[in-house]
């Protein structure tokens, strides 16, 4: 019952920060939506895992948290040079 | 006893961290810029997940699954300062400014 | 040598903590995604002493019960602006002094000021922050002695 209020409360706040995501105004703004978007993500899988009895859903929350980091760190790069890859990096290749 | 108290525990621990959630939500839709949005974003990512990740814990109990647990909100913890200051710095690397007066204010002290 | 030995213990256990399943097959996985990881640390340098010194582990545990109860603190008050009907925020940007030696030191106060919500380190420099805060109380915080105190420590340790 708890673990059901959780989980509406969570996507309730995943939609609103959807609306933050969708509004802007600047890609920041957007960038940083999707970022607690995705930390929302992790804590409803965790939830749901419980609330479905599947505690497999963990693994998938532990990856997803990872995957999140990343991929933000990623879009950040390529937004502020263009690539991925930056001038520097090959440098001290 | 003990396990009553345990799941009340964990069910304070819970609701508190929904009703973070929502707070979370509300100011990064009512908070005027994207500096100020970004300290609502850190009130999801520290003790709204903590909140509800040690609700769960109680939930489970000593296990696999509690060490797991621990793990998502380790990562949690370590991987969003990272993310936030990557994100911070590259809004003010592209000239992201609240305001000329703050910067001012800023260069001054 | 010291410090691989401990990143690979550590690597072990938490790989026997994840996996669930004790079969001859995923423990050679286990094994050889291991083995990986520790090249790729050694070509990279992603950890070493510098980067991690075996003491500051000790004493990281006692400064995070501290942090946890400021993050705790700043939360709240956080949480109480955002519900006020009338926004009662001060903006500000401002230049925190951050005189530590060594990186690891500079890298804890970054990431702590930015893990207590009202505050985000914007930029790093050699011996200064550009902290953003969203209120003067949670400004005031930071610059409380108390902060450098525990740093000061966690330097000290090392």
């Amino acid at each position: 019952m708890i673990l059901a209020v959780t989980a509406i409360a969570l996507l309730v706040a995943m939609a609103l920060t959807l609306v933050r995501a969708l509004l802007g105004p600047s890609i920041f703004d957007r960038i940083l939506a999707v970022n607690t978007f995705g930390t929302k993500i992790v804590l409803f899988l965790g939830v749901y895992g419980f609330l479905t009895n599947r505690p497999d859903f963990l693994d998938i929350a532990l990856v997803y948290a990872l995957i999140n980091f990343i991929s933000t760190l990623a879009v950040l790069r390529f937004f502020e040079s263009g690539q991925l890859v930056m001038p520097k990096d090959k440098e001290s290749r | 006893m003990w396990d009553i108290l345990v799941s009340y525990c964990s069910d304070a621990l819970l609701i508190t961290g929904s009703f973070l959630s929502l707070t979370f939500a509300i100011g990064l839709l009512r908070f005027p810029d994207f500096y100020t949005r970004m300290h609502a974003a850190g009130v999801s990512d520290t003790l709204c997940a903590g909140l509800i990740v040690l609700g769960l814990v109680l939930q489970a109990g000593i296990s696999l699954v509690t060490l797991k647990l621990l793990f998502i909100l380790l990562f949690l913890w370590f991987t969003s300062p990272t993310a936030s200051f990557a994100l911070a710095r590259a809004a003010h690397r592209a000239g992201y400014r609240v305001s000329e007066q703050e910067e001012v204010a800023s260069s001054n002290s | 040598m010291k410090h691989s030995l401990l990143l690979t213990a550590l690597l072990v256990l938490f790989w026997l903590a994840l996996s669930g399943h004790y079969v001859a097959f995923t423990l050679i996985l286990g094994v050889l995604s291991i083995a990986l990881v520790m090249w790729l640390n050694r070509k990279m340098h992603i950890s070493d002493e510098k980067v991690m010194p075996p003491l500051l582990l000790l004493r990281l545990p006692r400064y995070w019960a501290w942090l946890l109860l400021e993050i705790i603190k700043s939360n709240i008050h956080v949480a109480i602006k955002i519900w006020q009907p009338r926004l009662d925020i001060q903006p500000q940007f401002k230049k925190i002094p951050s005189p530590w030696k060594r990186d690891v030191t500079r890298v804890v106060h970054a990431n702590s000021i930015t893990l207590t919500p009202g505050t985000v380190t914007v930029m790093v420099d050699k011996d200064t922050l550009l902290v953003h805060s969203l209120t003067d109380e949670t400004m005031q915080a930071l610059e409380s002695p108390e902060m450098k105190e525990q740093l000061e420590k966690l330097e000290r340790f090392q």
